[in-house]
């Protein structure tokens, strides 16, 4: 069978709706008025780009699993999405993800992870990157973290336990910085 | 004995695609900024991929596909007054239902409603500037809006390409049935002198994948249904990625 061309990527530019992201999208551990079943964590980063300047208004949407390993649960919608503010901060509510099994029903497994795709102006194609959290052992053999064969290119996926004012007192806080290009560019993965 | 070493084959990768745009474009600062690092790894496709969120029938309004108004039965945006129909289909022909679509655009004179932009160019209160809908059974939607004006970049950052106008374009972020799927792209009207020039739309190598961005213009039908204030009528399909291989077994 012949297959479609996909349609081609194009930037966000700078005007991206406020309307769409709306209130509640950055909050996954009680956004739909329920508190989620899991581990509260508020993971915030700072966005620079590859002049080490603050990036601000990129769009972060992320995708996880929920405390029990699900991409299906019913309980837990575990979609995200926010933009980064004057200073290039963003921030998010969530629960930490729990492990998945490569293949169903496998002995090989994910790490807790948090899937992330940036859009914004100047980002011709979103980039993509994986949030680990810091201290799993699964980190040692999750199959995303040990096909990057750099370590310090492994090591950027991980967050730093941290503490930020805003989060709440009985939340963990994990800081995931990102740099969108240059020297120091953060660890993307292939679109 | 010596032996024979292959050379190895080309990746191919979504990196060096050429039906897909250049991270970096000449004359677009921005681009050289935020276009990642000198590499890309590779990416283990895994549940996260092949699943994603699934918005609920019920979480958009009818009314958020009409553009031209701010709400249904206030006075229409000024501009020629369009609809944009077309399907969502996969890589293998398959509709994509339940498609959740944003669209978003600059009104007749050239100006979003947003407030990063700084132009002069005037506002226009009847105009809504951003709307949803979800794709029916079959992949199908129909936005109704008005046809925005082009607009002149600002050019007074060091590198940007001056006089660069981008021409009338509208903005579409697709979600797809995965998180592996989703698409952000633009789409622009055909016979436009801007389109040539456009750093943007031409930063895609392919031409025919330049061309699927172009929408494409139906002919007049003959009467005028909705006399006095009829749309004109373009129409476009959208392929989203489809889903990628099994997941992966370790190494």
């Amino acid at each position: 069978m012949r297959r479609l061309v996909a349609t081609a990527d194009q930037t966000t530019g700078p005007f991206f709706p406020a309307q769409f992201i709306r209130r509640g999208d950055s909050d996954l551990a009680g956004g739909t008025g329920r508190r989620a079943a899991g581990e509260a964590h508020y993971v915030f980063g700072q966005v620079c780009d590859a002049d080490a300047k603050p990036a601000v208004n990129v769009i972060i949407e992320i995708w996880q699993a929920s405390a029990a390993g699900r991409f299906d649960d019913p309980d837990f919608f575990g979609w995200g999405r926010t933009w980064t503010d004057r200073e290039g901060f963003y921030s998010f509510t969530t629960v930490k993800p729990g492990p998945y099994p490569v293949r169903p029903g496998g002995n090989r497994w994910f790490a807790p992870r948090i899937s992330m795709r940036l859009l914004g102006s100047g980002l011709m194609r979103p980039l993509l990157t994986c949030l680990y959290f810091p201290g799993e052992a699964l980190n040692a053999t999750d199959p995303q973290l040990v096909a990057i064969r750099s370590l310090a290119a492994r090591k950027r996926l991980i967050a730093a336990a941290a503490a930020h004012a805003s989060a709440p007192p009985d939340m963990r806080a994990v800081r995931f910085d990102l740099c969108l290009g240059g020297r120091k560019a953060s660890t993307f993965l292939e679109g | 004995m010596k032996k024979i070493r292959k050379k190895p084959k080309k990746k191919t990768s979504v990196e060096n695609d050429r039906t897909q745009p250049r991270r970096r474009i000449a004359g677009y600062p921005n681009t050289f900024k935020r276009a990642g690092g000198a590499r890309f790894w590779p990416r283990v496709i895994s549940l996260a991929d092949t699943t994603g969120p699934v918005f609920a029938a019920g979480s958009v309004a009818a009314d958020e596909a009409d553009l031209s108004r701010i709400a249904p039965g206030a006075p229409r945006a000024l501009g020629q007054l369009i609809t944009v129909s077309g399907r969502v289909l996969d890589e293998s022909g398959r509709p994509v239902s339940g498609c959740l679509m944003e669209l978003w655009h600059a009104n007749a004179a050239g100006k979003y409603i947003h407030h990063n932009d700084p132009s002069p160019v005037p506002a226009d209160p009847n105009f809504r500037g951003h709307g949803r809908i979800l794709t029916d059974r079959a992949g199908r939607f129909r936005f109704r809006t008005i046809k925005p004006g082009g607009y002149a970049v600002p050019d007074h950052e060091p590198g940007a390409r001056a006089g660069w106008w981008r021409p009338p374009h509208l903005h579409f972020s697709l979600f797809g049935a995965d998180f592996g799927a989703r698409l952000i792209t633009q789409m622009f009207f055909p016979g436009e002198p801007l389109n040539g020039l456009d750093l943007i739309l031409n930063s895609i190598p392919d031409q025919a994948a330049r061309d699927r961005l172009v929408l494409r213009f139906v002919p007049l039908k003959g009467s005028n249904s909705q006399q006095g204030d009829a749309p004109l009528d373009y129409t476009q399909d959208f392929v989203l990625r489809g889903r990628r291989e099994t997941p992966f077994e370790g190494r």
